[in-house]
């Protein structure tokens, strides 16, 4: 969490402006929803370039989070490529079966062509994932906020999301403050100091939003959260060619796929 | 009328569920333009006073009054006190509202009504006179608790209030940002602002204060200049305050000396003062 955080601040990319950066993965991400399979591994593999080699994504942390992202997709691939049918119908999907048991009156089997689905669900799942983690990894918060604000998104979410983003990390600074202090302590049970870390956390989060009602209040609180916004950064010429480059080669490519 | 800019008239409050009144018919007059200060060891009220001030908290007897004026709790006049009274918090976190240290610094100055221009203006000031310039883009987060209540008190200055009312505003600072923030309230006192401030920094006190107030469970007991009170050291030690070193050294020498004089207010007059009586010291001692 804090080092998703850090990295938003450290990384190549963070002096483009949030806008290029947001316009080019939500592009991106439209892409990926119409586009065929080998168009959209390509999207991935691009998306991942831009991660690790131009922003400078540390390798392993991009794949722990990929690979942790890849295996909830794999978790709900089963309901796609199982499927089951009373006993007495194996026959009809003789074709479509690659295999399977029969567990009393029913079959179950895998399907080819849930494989097939599942697959290019997988697939485009993982490419538009690798789009919103470049805008996710590679623009701090506080920008993303601001690119929200310039569009117009309802201040009221703006600011829930603003207040959310504080209270995390003073969350999670209370967790981890407290747990030192548990453990400096002597608090050698783990499980017992757990829930009295967890009782604690829960009295300080109270004592936390209480205090800062007051602090809301004290500073002359109107009714709305207004920040000031940084003026935007430059376009960055190089990666905007690149970007539509890919972007027209992507679609050359695709459509070039529809004819074949 | 226009010597007090605020004042606590028979003040009490009991926090819901506490047997204990944390104010009892507490009264003080803190006197426009000049530099206060609230002495009192922790838990005798100090915080809870001020949130008082600018009716964050409502008394359960006395009022409070505002120039002269009883303070209203509706919304129209509490927004109104509130940008009049710049409040800073002991705790850093808990005032600060925004993503990075730009954004904490326009908040206030957004909910004063200022427009664009105006709030680029004065964030772009504040960060200058605090020295922020390389925060300013930085995560409040990753900020360090120092750090977190520089922020603080920039945002609350940079709204210029008429008054200031500080709790412990030294507590996290290191000795170069304390050094930093002394000479800040002196810019701000010669602006015309007048400061309220709890603090334990005793010797400062004596220094810099023009009027003191001690306070001891939910009471105000003594108040004056720091002379005058820092005078009365048995009943500061009785109220575990303590005196300034200098009063220490002071009161070492012989009562002939110290007869109707002042306690000196810093090492420099008290050097002065030992020059003055270099003769009459040979002979005391």
């Amino acid at each position: 969490m804090t080092s998703l955080e850090r990295l938003t601040y450290t990384n190549r990319l963070r002096g483009l402006p949030a806008k290029q950066k947001g316009l080019f993965a939500l592009g991106m991400l439209g892409l990926t929803f119409f586009t065929h399979v080998p168009v959209q591994m390509m999207i991935f593999i691009w998306m991942g370039i831009w991660i690790v080699v131009y922003a400078r994504i540390p390798i392993p942390f991009y794949l722990k989070m990929t690979g942790m992202i890849s295996l909830f997709l794999l978790m709900s691939l089963p309901m796609l490529v199982v499927h089951v049918v009373p006993l007495d119908e194996q026959s009809l999907v003789q074709d479509d079966s690659m295999g399977g048991w029969a567990i009393g009156d029913w079959f179950l089997y895998l399907s080819e062509q849930g494989l097939e689905q599942g697959g290019t669900v997988f697939v485009r799942s993982l490419a538009a994932v690798s789009c919103l983690l470049f805008l996710v990894l590679t623009t701090p918060f506080a920008e993303i906020m601001q690119l929200l604000r310039k569009i117009g998104c309802p201040t009221m979410i703006t600011e829930i999301l603003l207040v959310m983003y504080r209270f995390i990390f003073s969350f999670w600074m209370s967790a981890e403050q407290q747990w030192i202090a548990i453990q400096a302590r002597g608090g050698e049970r783990r499980f017992r100091s757990m829930g009295f870390l967890i009782a604690n956390l829960f009295q300080k989060t109270l004592i936390r939003y209480r205090q800062l009602s007051l602090g809301l209040a004290a500073r002359g609180f109107t009714g709305e959260i207004r920040v000031y916004q940084r003026p935007s950064k430059p376009v960055s010429k190089r990666y905007l060619l690149e970007s539509m480059m890919g972007v027209l080669v992507l679609l050359v490519l695709d459509w070039y796929l529809r004819g074949s | 009328m226009d010597k007090w800019i605020l004042e606590f008239i028979d003040l009490t409050f009991t926090y819901p569920g506490e047997k204990q009144p944390a104010l009892r018919d507490l009264s003080l007059k803190v006197p426009k333009g000049k530099k206060c200060v609230l002495m009192g060891h922790n838990g005798c009220g100090k915080s809870t006073l001020f949130l008082h001030a600018n009716g964050l908290l409502r008394p359960n007897h006395g009022r409070v009054l505002w120039k002269g004026k009883t303070l209203k709790y509706n919304r129209r006049c509490l927004s109104e006190i509130r940008q009049q009274i710049g409040l800073v918090f002991q705790d850093p976190e808990q005032q600060l509202v925004a993503a990075t240290v730009e954004e904490d610094l326009s908040y206030g100055l957004y909910n004063q009504g200022l427009c664009d221009e105006e709030v680029k203006r004065r964030v772009e000031q504040a960060l200058i006179d605090f020295g922020l310039e390389e925060l300013a883009a930085k995560p409040l987060h990753h900020l360090s608790l120092g750090q977190k209540k520089w922020v603080s008190l920039a945002g609350v200055m940079a709204l210029k209030p008429s008054l200031l009312i500080l709790d412990e505003p030294t507590a996290y600072l290191d000795p170069f940002q304390t050094n930093q923030f002394r000479e800040e309230m002196e810019r701000i006192e010669q602006a015309g602002t007048t400061i309220l401030m709890a603090t334990h920094d005793i010797d400062w006190v004596l220094s810099w204060a023009d009027w003191v107030f001690v306070m001891h469970r939910g009471q105000i007991v003594l108040e004056g200049e720091p002379a005058e009170v820092f005078g009365e050291k048995e009943l500061l030690v009785q109220l575990k305050l303590g005196v300034p070193l200098l009063v220490e050294l002071w009161d070492l020498f012989p009562q002939a000396l110290r007869q109707g004089k002042k306690i000196p207010r810093n090492v420099q007059e008290f050097y002065e003062w030992l020059v003055k009586n270099k003769i009459e010291q040979k002979q005391g001692f």
